[in-house]
């Protein structure tokens, strides 16, 4: 599915240089459930947003889909993550302007869908996360839970391949932290490969596998388990 | 996508609904007037464009003079074979009495012109020939409306009237009412009417006189360069023994309404280029104004904006569709603004009319190009005010948005900072204009112009008091309120009869006055040497004429008082006295020569000195005198004082509507830079907070919040002055006399700006200051 080489990224300011990742060498394979943990400042989202195409690293390879894309432009990055990569934020990042439906619907717009495809599509898509009776309202107007499940809607609407969760029960409470676990289990046992950064171990061990990541480094990595098809490396 | 462009833009509107209305009628301010001074400029460019044969029609002038004399025309159509035609106008006649039965009508614009009118110009006739209209000359052709005013008939042809209480004129045909002519026409009759009214059988061939607008038609392809030179030659050899011959030029019938070098015309509207083109350079401005706050306000805002970007582009939404985005929202926007203009235009548009003594009338659907060029010069708006917002907000950098790290964007608040600098330039320099402009006119109204016009009553005579005069002033003068009176052609200001003396075999111009003996006391006039004429010598009604100190050196007379010259076509003249000079035109021009002679018949104008005492008593008891000696007439007064301000209308009303620019301008201005100290103490919350735990007093942080406006302000006047300065310096170069620019404009026009400007912040700032700094705290 993916697998980097010696990545880096180094932020530079006007005067200071900051190695956010250094060496970083990490394979995911199909079908995979992944849990990247650390300390606040060690690299997660960093590595989490290279992984993600929104951002390129600074040296290093980057291989995706059998893609070498660490030098890719933001428009073949776009290109790529649009029909491949879907993301569920720690605060959910959903339009403030849109209705849940129309956020949902927002990715099969840019992949160029039409109308009908679309209605039925986001339809099923909120049954399936339970969240169709609400579909005309906005963000503002729903619970933490409801808007996290309608950004899981969102980031599941274009069938990606990869879901890219950061911290997605950061915001919950616990209740409904497990719920959203619950979702990404399930769409990881139908085949969609997962990477999940988080603080909260009891949510790591949803996951196959827990990277440790520590000041840009791996330092350690955690085999719970075996995902089903995919041999361990 | 776009209905989904369209609902992001529409809700992002009504959620930011104080952005929203600033946005939109801002804009629509600037849309509606740059839409009106667009209409006054095309009303200003389309004199004389309905001519059919517009582009071969010029006319003859020489030198300032676009009017000639009577002679010229006739040499021009008989010797040169480039002219296919030729027509000769004399517009002096205002207002001439016209009396149908026992009803007496005003005639507004009389003219005189030959028969070719029709063949020349296309002014369309509905009844009667053009080929024959204006053969006899006693017969007259009026236009519709006037016909209708007249006659109450459709057709009146075959009616007749009686005009200058003289003659009895046979209607012969109807025009179409003229409008967008240099040439002001409400009645045509012949030119050949002159050789009656002057009682000169010979007046056709004469050379000097220079009354009339002579129009040449050339031929098909004529070469303009070469028939002008053709001319001069012509002139040269049929003048060969005179030391000085005019020089002729022929001027594009086109160009005739824009011309200021040609001075010397009579009944002809003149338009002003130089206020054409600073009127378009305003209403641009002012659109930019707009423009800016859209960018500022959008920029400003687009912290709050980033998170969508953000989250757009995190799933697979392309730059350019947010561009797309973007430039949709801000044209949508303009669109409303659009809706907003027309209603504000419908608003002004009377006002604005008036200001600019135009008739200009807005009819979107009947005017298909004014509809099209709205629609397509706001989606244009739309487009360039929008399109800095969405590549500075569609640049953020998705990782960090949505990780809530918005880039500050200084590039943006410089760029902000700059364009705020750049609209209070421009209200600095229309206020400093205004300031310019209403100093100017009170200098020209107040100014000492070398004669007495406080409390002269003036009116035109008709011919009945003019038999009657001495009667009717000794009746006049029996009332204690009356302090003298006097007759003359004119009053000053209002001076437009000009002759031509040909000294030492040169044909020199002045202007001529024709009074009585009683006018120069009237008006307080001096004389520096001879005397004035005199009742008591019946010599002096005939060839004697007093000069003025520029004529005098203007003719190269040396110590010319009590002599006899001979002029040609004159003959013998006396000088009998020399005035020193006043200003009998407005203050826009120098003093030119001027010569005042005695010719009875001539004196259609009395000027009354009365007492302020009892005035409204005194007036009452002169209308009765009036309708006494001549019933049939009204009795029209003016004071001289309202006269002479009346010559500088236009320059009131430019500076009215100079006024109105500079208000809405920093109005505009205004509401941008209320919006941006909304967001920009939004910004400040914390910074604000942390200051008060800390022990800062209410009225530092004013200070703190004010300091940066102020400066922008000050960066301003530094770019207006120069401005302001090099621009009132030019349009005070059209004034003969005129003001000094002095400083204190320019710093009452910087303390305008900045009082408005912390006036505008203010409220924005205290508010700021005066919150709770743990409210302002909580936000981290």
């Amino acid at each position: 599915m993916l697998r980097t080489i010696n990545l880096k990224k180094l932020y530079t300011t006007e005067e200071v240089e900051t190695t956010a990742l250094n060496n970083v060498n990490l394979e995911v394979h199909e079908g995979e459930f992944v849990a990247i943990m650390g300390p606040s400042g060690c690299g997660k989202s960093t590595l989490l947003n290279i992984l993600g195409l929104l951002d390129n690293p600074s040296g290093g390879e980057y291989h995706f889909l059998n893609h070498e894309v660490s030098k890719h432009t933001e428009r073949q990055r776009a290109n790529l993550r649009k029909s491949n990569i879907g993301f569920v934020f720690q605060s959910f990042n959903l339009i403030d302007e849109l209705t849940v439906f129309e956020n949902v619907e927002l990715p099969l717009l840019y992949l160029g869908y039409s109308g009908s495809d679309r209605k039925q599509r986001v339809e099923e898509v909120l049954e399936q996360m339970e969240i169709a009776h609400r579909r005309n309202h906005f963000p503002q107007q729903l619970s933490g839970g409801q808007q996290q499940r309608v950004a899981v809607a969102r980031a599941i609407i274009a069938k990606p391949k990869l879901i890219l969760a950061d911290e997605p029960t950061g915001n919950l409470d616990s209740a409904h932290g497990d719920e959203v676990m619950k979702m990404l289990t399930e769409l990881n046992e139908d085949g969609t490969t997962i990477i999940m950064v988080t603080h909260a171990q009891m949510y790591a061990e949803y996951a196959h596998r827990i990277v440790y990541l520590f000041d840009g480094h791996i330092v350690s990595e955690n085999i719970l388990k075996t995902a089903a098809g995919v041999a361990a490396s | 996508m776009l209905a989904n462009y369209i609902k992001t833009a529409l809700r992002n509107i009504l959620r930011n609904k104080g952005f929203s209305f600033i946005n939109i009628f801002g804009l629509a301010i600037g849309v509606a007037l740059f839409t009106l001074i667009m209409l006054f400029v095309q009303h200003e460019y389309s004199y004389d464009q309905f001519h059919d044969k517009k582009d071969r029609i010029y006319r003859l002038e020489s030198g300032e003079w676009g009017m000639l004399g009577p002679a010229y025309g006739t040499d021009i159509r008989l010797n040169f074979p480039e002219v296919e035609n030729v027509v000769r106008i004399d517009a002096r006649f205002h207002n001439p009495v016209v009396k149908i039965d026992d009803n007496r009508f005003h005639l507004d614009h009389l003219i005189l012109a030959d028969p070719s009118l029709f063949d020349v110009f296309t002014y369309p006739l509905i009844h009667g020939d053009p080929e024959t209209a204006l053969n006899d000359p006693f017969s007259i052709v009026l236009t519709e409306s006037t016909a209708k005013r007249f006659f109450d008939t459709a057709n009146p042809v075959g009616k007749t009237l009686h005009l200058f209480n003289q003659w009895d004129m046979t209607v012969t045909a109807i025009m179409k009412d003229v409008a967008h002519s240099h040439l002001r026409i409400d009645a045509v009759v012949p030119f050949e009417l002159l050789i009656r009214m002057t009682g000169n059988p010979d007046f056709m061939e004469s050379r000097g006189n220079w009354n009339f607008q002579t129009f040449v038609l050339t031929q098909p392809g004529a070469d303009i360069v070469a028939l002008e030179s053709k001319i001069n030659k012509f002139y040269k050899e049929s003048f060969a023994s005179f030391n000085q011959v005019p020089e002729f030029h022929l001027r594009p019938l086109t160009g005739i309404y824009f011309a200021d070098d040609a001075v010397y015309t009579s009944g002809s509207l003149r338009g002003n280029k130089n206020l054409v083109h600073l009127f378009i350079a305003i209403a641009v401005f002012i659109l930019i104004i707009a423009g800016i706050n859209f960018i500022n306000l959008t920029t400003a805002k687009g912290t709050v904006r980033a998170k969508e970007i953000g989250i757009r582009k995190t799933i697979g939404g392309h730059r350019r569709q947010l561009i797309t985005q973007f430039l949709s929202e801000s044209v949508l926007i303009s669109f409303f603004a659009l809706i907003v203009a027309i209603a504000i235009i419908e608003l002004i548009l009377p006002r604005f009319n008036y200001l600019l003594a135009t008739n200009i009338d807005v009819n979107y659907f009947q005017d298909p190009v004014l509809l099209l060029g709205l629609l397509t010069g706001i989606f244009l708006v739309g487009i360039l005010a929008g399109l800095y917002p969405a590549f500075y907000l569609t640049s953020y950098d998705p990782a960090s948005v949505i990780k809530g790290e918005v880039t500050k964007g200084k590039n943006a608040a410089r760029l902000r900072k700059a364009l705020i600098v750049f609209q209070f330039s421009i209200s600095i320099i229309l206020i400093a204009g205004t300031i310019v402009i209403y100093t100017q006119l009170e200098y020209m109204k107040t100014m000492d112009m070398g004669f007495n016009r406080e409390r002269i009553v003036h009116m035109r005579l008709n011919s009945d008091i003019q038999r009657q005069w001495d009667a009717f002033e000794q009746e006049l003068l029996s009332h204690p309120g009356v302090l003298d009176a006097s007759r003359g052609n004119a009053i000053p200001g209002y001076l437009g009869w000009q002759e031509s003396w040909m000294i030492d075999e040169e044909l020199k111009q002045f202007t001529f006055l024709p009074v009585d003996p009683d006018y120069m006391e009237i008006l307080g006039l001096e004389l520096i040497q001879g005397r004035n004429f005199s009742w008591d010598r019946e010599s002096d009604r005939q060839d004697t004429y007093i000069l003025n100190e520029t004529a005098v050196s203007y003719f190269g007379f040396d110590d010319p008082v009590g002599r006899e010259l001979y002029i040609e076509p004159y003959g013998t003249i006396r000088i009998i006295g020399i005035m020193r000079d006043f200003h009998f035109q407005s203050l826009h021009s120098p003093i030119g020569p001027l010569v005042l002679t005695w010719r009875e018949n001539t004196l259609s104008r009395a000027l009354i000195h009365v007492s302020d005492r009892d005035l409204g008593e005194t007036l009452v008891f002169m209308h009765d005198t009036w309708n006494r000696f001549s019933p049939e007439y009204p009795f029209e007064y003016h004071f001289l004082d309202a006269s002479i301000e009346r010559l500088y209308q236009s320059e009131e009303r430019f500076g009215n509507l100079f006024l109105s620019f500079a208000v809405l301008a920093l109005f505009i201005a205004c509401l941008g830079l209320f919006g941006l100290a909304s967001y920009m103490t939004q910004q400040k919350t914390k910074e604000i907070g942390v200051r008060k735990v800390l022990g800062s007093s209410v009225s530092q942080i004013v200070l703190l919040l004010t300091k940066e406006f102020t400066r922008w302000v000050i960066i301003a006047n530094i770019i207006a002055w120069p401005v302001a300065y090099f621009g009132m310096s030019r349009w005070l170069e059209s004034f003969a006399y005129r003001i000094d620019l002095q400083l204190w404009v320019f710093v009452t026009s910087a303390v305008i700006a900045f009082i408005i400007a912390v006036l505008t912040v203010g409220y924005q700032t205290v508010k700021a200051a005066l919150a709770n700094p743990v409210e302002s705290l909580r936000y981290e």
